[in-house]
C-alpha cells in the first residue's frame, strides 16, 4: 500500500502481536487509511501516524490493565489469570519432559540435592546460632562488661566486685548493671548427691535481663547481704525435673552446699540453655565492703537508649580513673590498674555467646555455597549435553511459531522444576542429617538448641533453588534458542556436532568447577596441616591412662582446712587401693582447662620499685605425685612430699617456662618467691623452690605455655585450702575403672557428688573439638567438590569423544596411532584442568586468608599445601580423562562410519 | 468463514449488577454499535462516532473502550474473513448484548429521571 508509514505499521504489528484482535485492529487502521488516502494522502498519513501511536500507547495499558485481559492471549477455555495458565502449562510440560528422561532427572536432582542439602544444613546452624536473636526482651541492648589489661598481656577477663559497685554507683550509660558469678553447688537432700550449675547474682540481675518469674519473685537487695537468710530462685528446668513442677514449691527448703535455702521464685523456661544455671542465689557480698581486686565476677548491663556498646565502654573509662584515686589505694592495686593499662570492655551479649564460632560458621557456609555452585555447574553441563539432543525439538517448535522468549521460558521452567525437586530432596536429606551433624558438635557451638529447619531456612532453600536453576538453566536456554542454533533444522544437521562455541561453554563450566574444587581442597589441606601441627604440639604431660574427676567439698561438712586435708589424704589412699591404679594425685586446675589463677608475686633479688607493677604469676596447688601421675618431667630437685610442712620452710615447684623467664640460665633450686609485692603492709612468707618441672600446656593447645608456680596442697593450711579439686589417677592397664573410683570416693564420704569424670585423652580431644569439627566439615565439602569436579570433567570429555567418534574413526582409518588419539584426549582434559587450576590458585590465594584465625602454625599461603593440592587435583583430573581417552583409542573406524 | 470466539457469560445477574456502570465515552460507543442491528465492523464505529457525535475519536481510546465494554459483557464480537484492502487482516463485527442493552436502559432511565423538569434550563 503506497504512502503508508511502513516502519510505524511494522512496529504496531509487533506491539499488537499475532492474535486475532491485534490483527483485526491492524486491518481496521489499514482499511480506514485506504479510504482517507483516496481523498487526501498527506492528511491520511498524518492521521495514521497519530492513531497508530495512540493505539500503541493504549495497547500496553489495555493489555495489562482495565479489562484484565490481553488482546493477544484470548484463551477460550482459560480460567483465572492467563499468566498463571501459561505458567501452569509450562510446568506441566516440563514435568512431562523430565519424566521421559528418568536417568537425567535422577542424576541431576541428586547432584542438586547434595549441594542444597549441604547449604541448608549449614545455614540452619548459622541461622539458629548466629542470626536468631537471644530470647531476652530487647536483646540488642544487653551487654557484658569485662576488663582488659593489655599491659599485662591479659585480654578480656572478668570484673572485681569493688569495681562493679563503683561502676554501679556512678555510671551513666546503663539502665541497669548487675553482677554475677557462675559456679557449682552441691545439692544434697534430693536423692543422690549432685553437683549442679549455679549462679550467684546481685538482686538486680533479673530486672537487667528482663526476666519475669513464672512463680514467686526474685530476691531483694536486703537479701543479698552476708548475713541474710539464704534464699534461691530455681530455674524452670530445676523446677520441672527435680521438683516435678510442683505449684506449692515456694517457701520450700533445699540444701545447697549443706546450707538450708528457701526457694522464693521460679525462673522462666527461656532462660534455660545447655549447661545454664539450675539455681540462682544472691552474691552475699556487702556493697559497702566488697572484696577488692578479685577479678572473678561478670557483669551484665542493659544499655541506656541511644548508647552503643563502644560508647558505654568509653563512658566507664573516667570511672576507672576516679576508682584509682578514690578506692584502689594500695600501691599494688593502683599499679595493676595503671601499668596494666586497665580498660573496661563492653561487648554485646550475643557477641560473647557466639563470637568464637562466628568465623568458622560463615566459612563453612561459604564452603558449602561453593559445593552448591559446583553441583550447579555439573547440572548445567548435563543440561547442555541434553540440549544438544533436543536441538531438533526446539527448532521445530520455533518453526511452528514459538517465540524465543517462550522457548527460553520453557527451558527455564524445566530447570526450575528440576531445582524444586533437588531442593525438596536436599531439605529432606538435611532434615535427616542435621541431628547427626549436631551430634558431631557437642558443647562447642552455643545455642545449638535453636537450630531447626524453620521458615527462614526453607526460604533460603527456595532462594538457593531459584538461583541454582538460573545458574544451570539460563546458559543452555539462551544458547539453544538463538537464531543460529535454531537454524540447525534448516541445515539438515542432526544437532550434536562438536561446535566450538558449545564446547567452550562446557569447558568453561569444568574450568569453574576445577577452580572451586581447588579452593576447597587448599582450604581443607591447610586445616589438616594445622591439625597435624596441633596434634604434634608438646603437651608437656602424658594423657594416656589418666582418669580425672572433680569434687567440691562443702563448707558445712568440711569447715576447716584440716578437714579438707584429711579428706584428701583419705581419698588418695582409697584411690591408690583401687585395683589397676598406679598413682594418684590432686590438683586445683587440670591442664588445657585455662583458669589457673594469677596473682602478684615477688622474686627474691628482683625487688619491685614503688608504684611498679609486680609480676603476675599463675599458680596451681597440687598434692604429692601430681607430676608422676601426669607424666610431667621432673627436671631438677624433688616433688612435694607429706613431710614438707614439718621443717617450717615453705616449698614451691616451678616449671621450665617460669625459670627461663625469671632466672634465665641460672639454677632455680633454692631461689625464693612470695605472694604479693614488697611494701605490702604484712609481707607474705618466702617459699623456696625445691623442684623444676617440664612445662605443661595450661591454657589450651593453641595458646603458648604459661609460666607456673606449683604450691603444695599440704602447705595451704594457713591461706585457704582449696575446696574444688580435680583428682587424677594413672592406670597400670589400658584404663582405670570409673566404678572403682566412685566406690573409693563414697567409701570416704558417701554424700560426696562426683562430676566431670573424664580421661585426660578426652580432655585433650575436647580442647580441639571445635577445630576438628571445622576441619571435618570442610574436608567433607572438599571431598564432595573433588568428586563432583572429577565427574564433571569425565562427563565433558566422554561427551566430546562421543561427538568426535566419526572424526577419530577417520583419523584411525588414515593410519593415526591409537596412542596419539588417546594422548590428544588426555591433553585436552589436562588443558581444561590447567586453566581451572590457575584460576583456582588465584582464588585460593585470595580466600585462604579468611582461615588465618583458625589455622595453627600454618601459613594461609603455605606453599606445600598449595602445591600438593594442585598436584592431587591434577592427578584426579588425568585419571578422569583417561577413561574417555581409552574409549577414543578403541574406536573402530568401520563402526564409526556406520553411526551416521 | 465465521468463527465464534469467546462469548462472555452475559446472562448472569451478578455480572449485570456488577458491571453495568458505563463511562460517558463507553455509553457513546455502545450507542454507535447499537445503531447497526446486524453488528458493525470496528473501523466503522470510529467514523460513525465522529460523524454523529461531532468529536474526534482517538482510535486507541476507541479500542480500549471496546475492550472494556466486552469485558463488562455489553458487547461481543465475531471474526470475519479478511479482504485485500485490509491487508488480509480479519475484521471483527461487534454487536450489543442483552447485558449491554440492559445497561443502556438503566443509564437512560437515570438520565430521564434527572432530566425531568430541568431540560428547559440549559
Amino acid at each position: 500500500m503506497p504512502g503508508r508509514p511502513g516502519i510505524l505499521r511494522a512496529l504496531l504489528a509487533r506491539v499488537l502481536g499475532p492474535g486475532v484482535v491485534g490483527r483485526s485492529l491492524l486491518g481496521d487502521l489499514d482499511e480506514e487509511f485506504a479510504d482517507r488516502a483516496a481523498a487526501d494522502p498527506r492528511a491520511a498519513r498524518r492521521w495514521y501516524r497519530r492513531e497508530a501511536a495512540g493505539v500503541m500507547w493504549r495497547a500496553r495499558r489495555i493489555r495489562t490493565g482495565d479489562a484484565g485481559r490481553s488482546w493477544r492471549t484470548h484463551q477460550p477455555k482459560g480460567k483465572g489469570d492467563p499468566m498463571l495458565q501459561v505458567l501452569w502449562n509450562d510446568v506441566k510440560g516440563a514435568v512431562r519432559t523430565l519424566r521421559k528422561e528418568p536417568r537425567f532427572t535422577i542424576v541431576a536432582s541428586i547432584t542438586l540435592a547434595l549441594g542444597v542439602g549441604a547449604v541448608v544444613s549449614i545455614f540452619s546452624v548459622v541461622n539458629g546460632v548466629l542470626l536468631k536473636p537471644l530470647p531476652h526482651p530487647n536483646p540488642d541492648r544487653l551487654v557484658n562488661v569485662w576488663s582488659n589489661a593489655t599491659g599485662l598481656g591479659y585480654n578480656q577477663f572478668p570484673l572485681s566486685p569493688d569495681l562493679y559497685y563503683f561502676y554501679a554507683r556512678h555510671q551513666q550509660v546503663f539502665d541497669e548493671l548487675a553482677m554475677f558469678q557462675r559456679g557449682r553447688v552441691n545439692l544434697t537432700d534430693t536423692g543422690t548427691p549432685e553437683v549442679i550449675a549455679s549462679v550467684a547474682t546481685t538482686a538486680n540481675y533479673f530486672p537487667t535481663l528482663g526476666v519475669r518469674m513464672v512463680m514467686g519473685r526474685g530476691y531483694r537487695d536486703e537479701e543479698d547481704r552476708p548475713d541474710a537468710p539464704r534464699v534461691a530462685v530455681v530455674s524452670h528446668r530445676f523446677w520441672t525435673n527435680r521438683l516435678a513442677g510442683d505449684s506449692a514449691v515456694l517457701g520450700r527448703q533445699i540444701r545447697l552446699d549443706g546450707q538450708p535455702t528457701e526457694i522464693i521464685g521460679v525462673a522462666p523456661a527461656w532462660l534455660d540453655e545447655d549447661d545454664s544455671a539450675e539455681v540462682f542465689v544472691p552474691t552475699r557480698i556487702d556493697p559497702d565492703q566488697p572484696p577488692a581486686g578479685s577479678f572473678g565476677w561478670n557483669a551484665v548491663g542493659r544499655l541506656r537508649d541511644g548508647v552503643s556498646a563502644g560508647e558505654a565502654a568509653a563512658g566507664l573509662v573516667p570511672l576507672v580513673d576516679r576508682f584509682k584515686e578514690e578506692v584502689a589505694v594500695s600501691g599494688n592495686y593502683r599499679a595493676f590498674l595503671t601499668k596494666g593499662e586497665y580498660r573496661p570492655v563492653v561487648n554485646l551479649l550475643k557477641e560473647d555467646v557466639v563470637g568464637s564460632v562466628r568465623e568458622p560458621l560463615w566459612i563453612l557456609l561459604g564452603t558449602v555455597g561453593m559445593v552448591l555452585l559446583i553441583a550447579c555447574a555439573n547440572v548445567a553441563n548435563l543440561f547442555l549435553v541434553r540440549a544438544d539432543g533436543r536441538q531438533r525439538e526446539l527448532a521445530v517448535r520455533s518453526a511452528l511459531g514459538a517465540s524465543r522468549s517462550s522457548l527460553v521460558r520453557r527451558v527455564l521452567t524445566e530447570a526450575l522444576v528440576l531445582a524444586s525437586l533437588g531442593t525438596t530432596l536436599g531439605v529432606a536429606v538435611s532434615a535427616a542429617a542435621l541431628p547427626a551433624l549436631l551430634r558431631l558438635a557437642p558443647g562447642i557451638i552455643p545455642r545449638l538448641d535453636q537450630v531447626s529447619i524453620d521458615v527462614a531456612v526453607v526460604f533460603v532453600a527456595v532462594v538457593a533453588a531459584v538461583l541454582s536453576a538460573m545458574v544451570f538453566g539460563l546458559a543452555p536456554a539462551l544458547r539453544y534458542t538463538n537464531a543460529s542454533a535454531l537454524g540447525a533444522l534448516r541445515h539438515g544437521g542432526r544437532g550434536g556436532t562438536d561446535d566450538p562455541a558449545r564446547r567452550r561453554g562446557r569447558n568453561l563450566l569444568v574450568v569453574g568447577q576445577t577452580a572451586l574444587a581447588l579452593i576447597l581442597l587448599v582450604g581443607s589441606g591447610l586445616l589438616v596441616r594445622s591439625f597435624a601441627n596441633l596434634m604434634a604440639t608438646e603437651l608437656g604431660f602424658e594423657p594416656d591412662r589418666v582418669l580425672t574427676f572433680r569434687v567440691a567439698l562443702p563448707d558445712a561438712a568440711y569447715p576447716e582446712s584440716a578437714d579438707i586435708l584429711g579428706f584428701d589424704e583419705r581419698l588418695r589412699t582409697a584411690l591408690a587401693a583401687v585395683p589397676g591404679v598406679a598413682s594418684v594425685s590432686a590438683v586445683t586446675v587440670l591442664p588445657l582447662a585455662a583458669g589457673a589463677p594469677g596473682t602478684a608475686h615477688e622474686f627474691e633479688g628482683q625487688p619491685i620499685a614503688a608504684g611498679q607493677l609486680p609480676p603476675m604469676v599463675h599458680f596451681k596447688t597440687v598434692a604429692p605425685a601430681y607430676f608422676e601421675t601426669m607424666g610431667i618431667a621432673l627436671l631438677q630437685g624433688r616433688d612435694f612430699h607429706a613431710g614438707d610442712t614439718r621443717d617450717g620452710v615453705r616449698h614451691v615447684i616451678v616449671n621450665r617456662a617460669l625459670a627461663d623467664l625469671y632466672w634465665p640460665g641460672e639454677n632455680p633450686l633454692g631461689r625464693r618467691v612470695r605472694l604479693g609485692a614488697s611494701g605490702a603492709p604484712q609481707p607474705m612468707p618466702w617459699s623456696t623452690v625445691v623442684g623444676l618441672v617440664g612445662t605443661e600446656r595450661q591454657d589450651g593447645l593453641r595458646l603458648p605455655p604459661r609460666p607456673l608456680i606449683y604450691y603444695g596442697f599440704n602447705e595451704t593450711a594457713n591461706n585457704g585450702t582449696p575446696r574444688q579439686l580435680s583428682y587424677v589417677a594413672k592406670g597400670l592397664g589400658p584404663s582405670v575403672s570409673g566404678e572403682g573410683v566412685r566406690q573409693a570416693v563414697w567409701s570416704v564420704d558417701a554424700s560426696m557428688p562426683i562430676t566431670s569424670m573424664q580421661t585426660m585423652d578426652e580432655i585433650v580431644d575436647g580442647s580441639v573439638v571445635q577445630f576438628t569439627f571445622t576441619m571435618l566439615t570442610l574436608g567433607i565439602a572438599a571431598g564432595l567438590a573433588l568428586a563432583l569436579g572429577a565427574i564433571g570433567l569425565y562427563g565433558v570429555l566422554s561427551y566430546t569423544v562421543a561427538l568426535r567418534t566419526r572424526e577419530i574413526g577417520v583419523r584411525l582409518a588414515l593410519g593415526a596411532q591409537p596412542s596419539r588419539v588417546m594422548r590428544s584426549v588426555v591433553l585436552s582434559g589436562a588443558a581444561i584442568t590447567a586453566v581451572g587450576l590457575a584460576i583456582g590458585l588465584a582464588g585460593a590465594f585470595g580466600l585462604t586468608r579468611f582461615l588465618t584465625g583458625i589455622l595453627y602454625e600454618t601459613e594461609p599461603l603455605d606453599p606445600a599445601t598449595f602445591a600438593g593440592m594442585t598436584l592431587a587435583l591434577f592427578v584426579v583430573a588425568l585419571v578422569a580423562s583417561l577413561l574417555p581417552a581409552r574409549r577414543a583409542a578403541a574406536v573402530s573406524p568401520l563402526e564409526s562410519m556406520r553411526t551416521e | 468463514m465465521v468463527v465464534d470466539v469467546w462469548i462472555p457469560d452475559t446472562d448472569s445477574r451478578e455480572t449485570m449488577a456488577r458491571e453495568r456502570v458505563l463511562g460517558e465515552f463507553e455509553h457513546l460507543v455502545l450507542l454507535a454499535v447499537l445503531r447497526h442491528p446486524a453488528g458493525v465492523i470496528g473501523s466503522h464505529i470510529g467514523r460513525e462516532l465522529e460523524a454523529r457525535a461531532g468529536r474526534r475519536v482517538s482510535r486507541g481510546a476507541l479500542y480500549s473502550a471496546l475492550d472494556r465494554l466486552e469485558a463488562k459483557g455489553c458487547l461481543r464480537w465475531t471474526v470475519e474473513a479478511g479482504v485485500p484492502e485490509r491487508g488480509g487482516h480479519p475484521p471483527r463485527r461487534f454487536v450489543v448484548t442483552r447485558t449491554g442493552r440492559a445497561a443502556l436502559r438503566v443509564y437512560h432511565r437515570a438520565v430521564n429521571n434527572l432530566l425531568a423538569g430541568v431540560a428547559g434550563r440549559f
